[in-house]
């Protein structure tokens, strides 16, 4: 998995912190994930957007990392977007009925309004 | 199709795990049978001592070494025996001197002459027990490859005979007052295999219970030469330790011997009942009917043919002594052939667990009146790999079943949430069975059918109470819950499998597929 994080100023929600992840998440990979998200959660932009398009898969780990996230973010007052997911990532945060749970973007464009 | 002169000559070498277990009594006894079998000049036996790093002679007959155990250690990899030892593979020269390995010096010194030589490499439990090495034929031919490929087959039940020794004299060198239930035990899992060869095509299963501190029942699981599968199973007579210690008189046996590029089936039953097989009609199965022949050792005279058969892809072939229907309910019903018939008979890639575990539920307890040993060995489409207990083997291991799920005709998002399975239940076992310890195994097996997907994983850490990781309810979605909840959701079935006596399996089913298999 890649992972890299831009911080972009006048999106439509404001300065929004990007984390691009690509490839797979699994166990192995959840913690790096994680390391990006905590970071970027902890730089207080307004939103943080999670573009997971080039994600070609994800396990239950990669789901609780995001989880965690959304709730640290809900807790520091921070918006966070899921954007971009594939139709098998779908597939995994709708069989734990997590889609309702998340904000969800169609693509990054989309969420941030560029 | 049957054995030859050969082979029947060859069940002799089983009459080694019946009889004494003094560990000089055993070598000569397994030198002087394998000079019976391949009419042999000379021959000795010698075993690895790993903590020197060496081999030493322990035993000999004909003239080219005369007092094996005044005779120098060998060191591994130097001369013939010991590039065996050091290579794990047979050698074989039908002129030794051509050799550049071979040292005549022990010719030199015994006037002896070394002319074609055999030497197979003694493994038991997936351990170097020793090196068995074979000097010219007593008609001055050399050796030939078929007699390496009978003497392998040979070396294969010696080894445990000597293993099984080994263990004796080690057991007793560590308590001489010679506490009878340690040594019993520890012969015992010892007896069990734990590696049992991974040959594509085939599924073995081996499930073992014993009924009183120690099973009476042996199970051997090799790999021929050849690449067929060979499996003994030995019911020995007489329950507990005297039975464990092979002293017994006699014992019941299958052995079989499996090809995985046909399905056929060589199989010699003494004493058994048949074999059932069973298929991917659900609620079909045959009885693998051959001649019957009593227990070995209880006629000198009787002689064993075996008999062929072959299964059809899909087909499962279970092998079971009498412990299995002999398994008594507290109220004393018995299980019965029919039950166990119709148990295995309901789904072939789940036969072998369900039985085990109706038997547990049958007898609810109560102590077993025998041993109940149970060995299965699907044919079909069947492939497995194994992985290291580290999360970087994850993806490796995806890939492995990826490439499986998308030949069967599944599409990518039904091959993703296979995926999900699979990557789900190795991460819970890496993560609460072995507790990050990255020295643990975990083996993948998936078995094809038409319209049937199915995945076996294995590991070998300590036994897991399927009751306490029951899938956690929505609100809480810690990953290991979460993953058991994938798992469900994914697969159509997922059983798990607490009845191996040495780590746990989760069975997963997946129906549908477009491609019809092989």
């Amino acid at each position: 998995m890649q992972v890299t994080t831009e911080l972009l100023e006048n999106t439509k929600l404001g300065r929004a912190a990007l984390i691009a992840a690509a490839g797979e998440v699994d166990m192995h990979e959840s913690p790096r994930l994680r390391s990006a998200l905590l970071e970027a959660i902890a730089l207080r932009p307004a939103a943080v957007v999670v573009d997971l398009s080039a994600v070609t898969f994800i396990d239950s780990s990669g789901v609780a990392t995001l989880v965690e996230a959304m709730k640290l973010a809900k807790a520091a007052g921070v918006a966070l977007v899921l954007a971009g997911m594939t139709e098998n990532v779908a597939d995994v945060f709708a069989l734990a009925r997590l889609d309702k749970f998340f904000r969800l973007a169609a693509s990054r464009g989309e969420a941030l309004g560029v | 199709m049957a054995f030859n002169t050969k082979d029947e000559r060859l069940l002799d070498v089983y009459a080694l795990l019946t009889s004494a277990l003094d560990l000089k009594a055993v070598l000569t006894q397994v030198l002087k049978k394998a000079g019976n079998l391949l009419r042999t000049e000379a021959s000795g036996m010698l075993l690895v001592n790993a903590a020197a790093g060496e081999l030493t002679y322990e035993a000999a007959l004909g003239k080219a070494r005369p007092r094996p155990r005044e005779q120098p250690p060998i060191k591994l990899g130097a001369g013939l025996a010991g590039w065996v030892a050091a290579s794990g593979k047979p050698l074989l020269a039908e002129d030794a001197y051509k050799d550049p390995r071979f040292s005549p010096a022990l010719d030199q010194k015994t006037g002896f002459r070394t002319k074609s030589v055999l030497y197979l490499p003694l493994s038991a439990r997936g351990r170097l027990v020793g090196v068995a090495e074979l000097i010219n034929k007593v008609d001055g031919t050399p050796f030939t490859p078929a007699d390496q490929a009978l003497f392998a087959r040979y070396c294969a039940v010696a080894a445990i005979a000597i293993d099984n020794a080994l263990l004796r004299r080690k057991a007793i060198e560590q308590d001489r007052l010679g506490r009878d239930m340690q040594i019993a035990e520890q012969i015992q899992r010892a007896a069990l295999p734990s590696d049992i060869p991974s040959i594509r095509d085939l599924r073995v299963e081996c499930r073992s219970l014993a009924c009183r501190y120690v099973a009476g029942d042996v199970i051997d699981i090799t790999r021929l030469p050849d690449g067929r599968l060979a499996v003994l199973v030995a019911d020995v007579s007489g329950k507990g330790v005297p039975a464990a210690l092979f002293a017994a008189k006699f014992s019941a046996d299958f052995d079989a011997v499996i090809d995985p590029a046909s399905g056929a089936v060589e199989l010699v039953n003494a004493g058994h009942l048949p074999p059932v097989i069973v298929g991917p009609l659900r609620g079909g199965s045959r009885l693998a009917v051959t001649p019957g022949y009593p227990p070995l050792g209880v006629a000198e005279e009787q002689t064993y043919q075996s008999a062929g058969l072959t299964l059809a892809r899909g087909e499962r072939i279970v092998f079971m002594t009498d412990g299995v229907y002999d398994a008594k309910a507290p109220g004393g019903g018995r299980l019965g052939q029919k039950k166990a018939r119709e148990i295995l008979a309901d789904s072939p890639e789940l036969a072998v667990p369900r039985l085990m575990k109706a038997i547990s539920r049958f007898t609810a307890g109560q102590p077993l009146a025998d041993d109940i040993t149970v060995v299965g060995v699907g044919y079909g489409d069947y492939e497995e790999r194994t992985f290291p207990s580290q999360t970087k083997f994850l993806a490796p291991a995806r890939q492995f079943v990826e490439k499986l799920a998308l030949a069967h005709g599944f599409d990518e998002r039904k091959t993703g949430a296979i995926l999900l399975a699979v990557t789900e239940a190795a991460a819970n076992i890496i993560k609460h069975t072995y507790r990050m310890s990255p020295d643990g195994r975990i083996r993948i097996g998936v078995e094809r059918r038409s319209g049937q997907f199915a995945v076996h994983i294995r590991d070998w850490g300590d036994r897991q109470e399927p009751g306490r990781f029951a899938s956690r309810d929505l609100a809480d979605i810690r990953p290991g819950g979460l993953g058991l909840r994938y798992i469900r959701e994914v697969m159509d079935v997922a059983e798990f499998d607490d009845k191996l006596w040495d780590g746990n399996e989760l069975h997963m089913l997946i129906r549908g597929s477009t491609k019809p298999c092989r």
